[in-house]
Protein backbone atom coordinates (compact mmCIF):
# COMPACT_ATOMS: atom_id res chain seq x y z
CA UNK A 1 0.00 0.00 0.00
CA UNK A 2 1.10 3.67 -0.50
CA UNK A 3 2.38 5.46 2.37
CA UNK A 4 0.46 8.30 3.91
CA UNK A 5 -3.36 9.14 4.23
CA UNK A 6 -4.11 10.05 0.62
CA UNK A 7 -3.73 6.25 -1.13
CA UNK A 8 -6.78 5.58 -1.26
CA UNK A 9 -8.23 8.72 -2.40
CA UNK A 10 -5.60 8.57 -5.18
CA UNK A 11 -6.71 4.76 -6.08
CA UNK A 12 -10.22 5.66 -6.75
CA UNK A 13 -9.49 8.45 -8.83
CA UNK A 14 -7.23 6.26 -11.38
CA UNK A 15 -9.04 2.69 -10.75
CA UNK A 16 -11.35 3.24 -13.37
CA UNK A 17 -9.12 2.92 -16.16
CA UNK A 18 -7.94 -0.74 -14.47
CA UNK A 19 -7.15 -3.07 -16.04
CA UNK A 20 -5.22 -1.45 -18.66
CA UNK A 21 -4.56 -3.07 -22.45
CA UNK A 22 -1.12 -4.05 -22.72
CA UNK A 23 -0.78 -1.31 -24.77
CA UNK A 24 -2.06 1.31 -23.00
CA UNK A 25 0.22 0.38 -20.56
CA UNK A 26 3.23 0.79 -22.22
CA UNK A 27 2.14 4.02 -24.35
CA UNK A 28 1.52 5.36 -20.57
CA UNK A 29 5.09 3.89 -19.12
CA UNK A 30 7.22 4.90 -22.99
CA UNK A 31 5.76 8.83 -22.21
CA UNK A 32 7.78 8.88 -18.96
CA UNK A 33 9.69 10.94 -21.78
CA UNK A 34 8.07 13.24 -24.07
CA UNK A 35 7.93 11.16 -27.08
CA UNK A 36 5.64 11.59 -30.73
CA UNK A 37 3.75 8.31 -32.03
CA UNK A 38 6.75 7.03 -34.14
CA UNK A 39 8.78 7.28 -30.86
CA UNK A 40 6.34 5.67 -28.92
CA UNK A 41 6.25 2.45 -30.86
CA UNK A 42 10.11 1.97 -31.21
CA UNK A 43 10.21 2.73 -27.54
CA UNK A 44 7.48 -0.09 -26.68
CA UNK A 45 9.27 -2.38 -29.01
CA UNK A 46 12.55 -2.11 -27.40
CA UNK A 47 10.76 -1.95 -23.72
CA UNK A 48 9.39 -5.36 -24.77
CA UNK A 49 11.96 -6.79 -26.64
CA UNK A 50 10.06 -6.46 -29.97
CA UNK A 51 7.10 -8.93 -28.55
CA UNK A 52 4.81 -5.69 -28.09
CA UNK A 53 4.15 -4.20 -31.55
CA UNK A 54 1.54 -0.87 -31.57
CA UNK A 55 -0.28 -0.71 -35.02
CA UNK A 56 -0.82 2.61 -36.42
CA UNK A 57 -4.92 2.18 -35.51
CA UNK A 58 -4.33 1.08 -32.34
CA UNK A 59 -1.96 3.54 -31.08
CA UNK A 60 -4.29 6.54 -32.55
CA UNK A 61 -7.08 5.01 -30.87
CA UNK A 62 -5.29 4.68 -27.20
CA UNK A 63 -3.65 7.81 -27.28
CA UNK A 64 -7.19 9.62 -28.33
CA UNK A 65 -8.35 7.57 -25.27
CA UNK A 66 -5.64 8.78 -22.88
CA UNK A 67 -5.85 12.34 -24.17
CA UNK A 68 -9.27 12.20 -23.18
CA UNK A 69 -9.43 11.16 -19.78
CA UNK A 70 -6.20 13.64 -18.98
CA UNK A 71 -3.68 10.88 -18.39
CA UNK A 72 -1.93 12.13 -21.21
CA UNK A 73 -0.96 15.95 -22.33
CA UNK A 74 0.06 17.34 -25.45
CA UNK A 75 3.53 19.39 -25.15
CA UNK A 76 4.14 20.20 -28.51
CA UNK A 77 4.74 19.57 -32.38
CA UNK A 78 7.96 17.99 -33.28
CA UNK A 79 10.42 20.26 -35.11
CA UNK A 80 11.37 18.65 -38.32
CA UNK A 81 7.70 17.58 -39.00
CA UNK A 82 5.06 19.58 -37.38
CA UNK A 83 2.17 16.71 -37.52
CA UNK A 84 4.24 14.56 -35.70
CA UNK A 85 2.31 15.10 -31.89
CA UNK A 86 4.24 15.43 -28.73
CA UNK A 87 2.73 13.75 -25.62
CA UNK A 88 4.01 13.55 -21.73
CA UNK A 89 1.98 11.47 -19.32
CA UNK A 90 0.37 13.73 -16.50
CA UNK A 91 0.14 13.04 -12.66
CA UNK A 92 -3.01 11.20 -13.38
CA UNK A 93 -1.33 8.65 -15.71
CA UNK A 94 1.69 8.30 -13.23
CA UNK A 95 -1.03 7.41 -10.34
CA UNK A 96 -2.32 5.03 -12.54
CA UNK A 97 0.95 3.15 -13.85
CA UNK A 98 1.56 3.31 -10.26
CA UNK A 99 -1.71 1.28 -9.28
CA UNK A 100 -1.24 -0.87 -12.19
CA UNK A 101 1.91 -2.19 -11.25
CA UNK A 102 0.79 -3.12 -8.03
CA UNK A 103 -1.99 -4.59 -9.15
CA UNK A 104 -0.01 -6.46 -11.63
CA UNK A 105 2.31 -7.34 -9.08
CA UNK A 106 -0.62 -9.28 -7.07
CA UNK A 107 -1.49 -11.09 -10.07
CA UNK A 108 1.77 -12.28 -10.23
CA UNK A 109 2.57 -13.12 -7.00
CA UNK A 110 -1.02 -15.10 -6.93
CA UNK A 111 0.22 -16.92 -10.30
CA UNK A 112 3.69 -18.06 -8.82
CA UNK A 113 1.67 -18.71 -5.31
CA UNK A 114 -0.35 -20.95 -7.50
CA UNK A 115 1.93 -22.94 -9.85
CA UNK A 116 4.92 -23.06 -7.96
CA UNK A 117 4.28 -23.96 -4.37
CA UNK A 118 7.25 -23.96 -2.00
CA UNK B 1 -2.10 3.80 -67.18
CA UNK B 2 -5.37 3.97 -64.97
CA UNK B 3 -8.54 1.83 -64.68
CA UNK B 4 -11.82 1.92 -63.19
CA UNK B 5 -13.76 -1.45 -62.00
CA UNK B 6 -17.03 -1.20 -60.95
CA UNK B 7 -17.66 -3.60 -58.26
CA UNK B 8 -19.72 -3.39 -54.94
CA UNK B 9 -19.21 -5.11 -51.60
CA UNK B 10 -21.38 -4.79 -48.47
CA UNK B 11 -20.01 -3.46 -45.51
CA UNK B 12 -20.29 -6.83 -44.12
CA UNK B 13 -17.96 -8.31 -46.89
CA UNK B 14 -14.77 -6.23 -45.71
CA UNK B 15 -12.77 -9.87 -46.50
CA UNK B 16 -13.92 -9.96 -50.01
CA UNK B 17 -13.00 -6.58 -50.51
CA UNK B 18 -9.31 -6.63 -48.89
CA UNK B 19 -9.05 -9.88 -51.53
CA UNK B 20 -10.04 -8.47 -54.85
CA UNK B 21 -7.87 -5.60 -53.97
CA UNK B 22 -4.81 -7.28 -53.10
CA UNK B 23 -5.01 -9.47 -55.85
CA UNK B 24 -5.52 -6.76 -58.48
CA UNK B 25 -2.29 -4.97 -56.10
CA UNK B 26 -0.59 -8.11 -57.41
CA UNK B 27 -1.88 -7.97 -61.03
CA UNK B 28 0.03 -4.50 -61.17
CA UNK B 29 -3.01 -2.19 -60.30
CA UNK B 30 -2.51 0.06 -57.54
CA UNK B 31 -5.39 1.61 -55.89
CA UNK B 32 -6.08 5.30 -56.56
CA UNK B 33 -9.32 6.24 -55.16
CA UNK B 34 -12.97 4.70 -54.41
CA UNK B 35 -16.32 5.73 -55.00
CA UNK B 36 -20.01 4.05 -54.79
CA UNK B 37 -19.34 0.62 -56.18
CA UNK B 38 -16.37 2.20 -57.59
CA UNK B 39 -12.64 1.28 -57.57
CA UNK B 40 -9.86 3.36 -59.67
CA UNK B 41 -6.70 2.25 -60.52
CA UNK B 42 -3.17 3.00 -61.98
CA UNK B 43 -0.81 0.79 -63.29
CA UNK B 44 2.06 -0.34 -60.78
CA UNK B 45 4.65 -3.06 -60.61
CA UNK B 46 2.92 -6.04 -59.41
CA UNK B 47 3.69 -6.38 -55.55
CA UNK B 48 2.25 -8.63 -53.12
CA UNK B 49 0.10 -5.63 -50.94
CA UNK B 50 -1.88 -5.49 -47.58
CA UNK B 51 -4.62 -3.65 -47.73
CA UNK B 52 -6.90 -2.58 -44.59
CA UNK B 53 -9.71 -0.66 -43.79
CA UNK B 54 -10.69 2.10 -41.11
CA UNK B 55 -14.10 3.59 -40.28
CA UNK B 56 -13.41 6.86 -38.52
CA UNK B 57 -15.04 10.00 -38.66
CA UNK B 58 -12.11 12.90 -37.73
CA UNK B 59 -11.99 17.00 -37.87
CA UNK B 60 -9.12 18.19 -40.41
CA UNK B 61 -6.34 18.78 -37.09
CA UNK B 62 -7.04 15.09 -36.12
CA UNK B 63 -7.12 13.90 -39.51
CA UNK B 64 -3.32 15.00 -40.35
CA UNK B 65 -1.95 13.93 -36.69
CA UNK B 66 -3.77 10.15 -37.62
CA UNK B 67 -2.44 10.06 -41.43
CA UNK B 68 1.28 10.72 -39.53
CA UNK B 69 0.99 7.56 -37.21
CA UNK B 70 -0.33 5.56 -40.30
CA UNK B 71 2.61 7.27 -42.85
CA UNK B 72 5.23 6.42 -39.79
CA UNK B 73 3.93 2.98 -39.74
CA UNK B 74 4.99 2.50 -42.97
CA UNK B 75 1.07 2.79 -44.86
CA UNK B 76 -0.12 4.43 -47.71
CA UNK B 77 -3.65 5.94 -47.77
CA UNK B 78 -4.93 4.85 -51.18
CA UNK B 79 -8.24 6.30 -50.95
CA UNK B 80 -10.90 7.70 -48.77
CA UNK B 81 -14.25 7.00 -49.28
CA UNK B 82 -16.42 9.31 -46.65
CA UNK B 83 -15.17 7.89 -43.22
CA UNK B 84 -13.47 4.90 -44.37
CA UNK B 85 -10.10 4.76 -45.12
CA UNK B 86 -8.15 2.40 -47.20
CA UNK B 87 -4.42 2.24 -46.41
CA UNK B 88 -1.90 -0.43 -48.13
CA UNK B 89 1.59 -1.90 -47.41
CA UNK B 90 3.56 -3.27 -49.40
CA UNK B 91 4.72 -7.27 -48.16
CA UNK B 92 8.12 -8.09 -46.72
CA UNK B 93 9.15 -11.50 -48.01
CA UNK B 94 7.35 -13.96 -45.85
CA UNK B 95 4.83 -11.49 -44.34
CA UNK B 96 1.64 -13.41 -44.70
CA UNK B 97 -0.44 -9.90 -43.88
CA UNK B 98 -0.50 -6.68 -41.82
CA UNK B 99 -2.81 -5.05 -39.66
CA UNK B 100 -3.57 -1.74 -38.45
CA UNK B 101 -4.68 -3.05 -35.27
CA UNK B 102 -2.37 -4.96 -33.25
CA UNK B 103 -4.96 -6.06 -30.00
CA UNK B 104 -9.26 -6.74 -29.92
CA UNK B 105 -9.97 -3.88 -28.33
CA UNK B 106 -9.18 -1.65 -30.67
CA UNK B 107 -10.75 -3.92 -33.66
CA UNK B 108 -13.62 -4.07 -31.69
CA UNK B 109 -13.44 -0.42 -31.48
CA UNK B 110 -14.13 0.13 -34.84
CA UNK B 111 -16.79 -1.82 -35.62
CA UNK B 112 -18.33 -0.22 -32.67
CA UNK B 113 -18.21 3.01 -33.99
CA UNK B 114 -19.40 1.50 -37.30
CA UNK B 115 -22.35 0.15 -35.81
CA UNK B 116 -23.22 3.53 -34.05
CA UNK B 117 -23.14 4.86 -37.30
CA UNK B 118 -25.47 2.85 -38.72
CA UNK B 119 -27.58 3.05 -35.87
CA UNK B 120 -27.60 6.87 -35.99
CA UNK B 121 -27.97 7.20 -40.27
CA UNK B 122 -30.71 4.11 -39.38
CA UNK B 123 -32.79 6.12 -37.71
CA UNK B 124 -34.50 8.60 -40.33
CA UNK B 125 -35.16 5.43 -42.83
CA UNK B 126 -36.87 3.77 -40.41
CA UNK B 127 -38.80 6.19 -39.20
CA UNK B 128 -39.90 7.52 -42.85
CA UNK B 129 -40.67 3.47 -43.27
CA UNK B 130 -42.91 2.55 -39.75
CA UNK B 131 -44.17 6.23 -38.97
CA UNK B 132 -44.71 8.34 -42.26
CA UNK B 133 -45.76 5.71 -44.76
CA UNK B 134 -48.46 4.09 -42.75
CA UNK B 135 -50.38 7.70 -41.81
CA UNK B 136 -50.34 8.35 -45.93
CA UNK B 137 -52.19 7.07 -48.69
CA UNK B 138 -50.90 6.59 -52.25
CA UNK B 139 -54.02 8.95 -53.27
CA UNK B 140 -53.01 11.59 -50.86
CA UNK B 141 -49.57 12.29 -52.13
CA UNK B 142 -49.29 15.24 -54.77
CA UNK B 143 -47.83 12.55 -57.05
CA UNK B 144 -48.97 8.94 -56.60
CA UNK B 145 -46.42 7.17 -59.35
CA UNK B 146 -43.75 8.44 -57.56
CA UNK B 147 -44.62 8.32 -54.28
CA UNK B 148 -45.54 4.54 -55.38
CA UNK B 149 -41.51 4.18 -56.26
CA UNK B 150 -40.21 6.69 -53.97
CA UNK B 151 -42.23 4.23 -51.10
CA UNK B 152 -40.42 1.25 -52.95
CA UNK B 153 -37.50 2.55 -52.60
CA UNK B 154 -37.37 3.18 -48.98
CA UNK B 155 -38.13 -0.24 -47.87
CA UNK B 156 -35.32 -1.52 -50.11
CA UNK B 157 -33.22 0.42 -47.88
CA UNK B 158 -34.40 0.07 -45.00
CA UNK B 159 -34.29 -3.82 -45.54
CA UNK B 160 -31.01 -3.37 -46.65
CA UNK B 161 -29.69 -1.27 -43.65
CA UNK B 162 -31.43 -3.87 -41.04
CA UNK B 163 -29.55 -6.59 -43.01
CA UNK B 164 -25.97 -4.06 -42.29
CA UNK B 165 -26.82 -3.58 -39.18
CA UNK B 166 -27.35 -7.33 -38.20
CA UNK B 167 -24.50 -8.41 -39.95
CA UNK B 168 -22.08 -6.44 -38.44
CA UNK B 169 -23.74 -7.35 -35.28
CA UNK B 170 -22.74 -10.39 -35.87
CA UNK B 171 -19.13 -9.78 -36.82
CA UNK B 172 -18.97 -7.66 -33.84
CA UNK B 173 -20.45 -10.50 -31.57
CA UNK B 174 -17.99 -13.00 -32.82
CA UNK B 175 -15.18 -10.94 -32.37
CA UNK B 176 -16.14 -9.95 -28.53
CA UNK B 177 -16.39 -13.42 -27.60
CA UNK B 178 -12.42 -13.58 -28.22
CA UNK B 179 -10.83 -13.75 -24.46
CA UNK B 180 -7.64 -12.38 -25.98
CA UNK B 181 -7.03 -8.46 -25.58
Amino acid sequence: MMAGGTGAAIDNRVKKFSPLTEATYYILLSLEQPRHGYAIQKQVETMSRKRVRLAAGTLYGALSTLLDHNLISLVGEDGNNRKRKIYLMTDLGRDLVRYEIRRLREMVNNGVKVTEPA
Amino acid sequence: MKKVVRKFFFVWNEDKEKRFLERMAGDGWRLTGVGFGRYEFEAAVPERVAYQFDFKVLGKAAEADYLQLFEDDGWRLSARFGPWYYFSRALAAGERDASIYSDNQSRLAKYRRLLLFLVIVGLPLYYQAFFQFPGISGSDAGFPGFYFFFRIFVFVLTGLHALALVRVLFLFRKMKSSISE
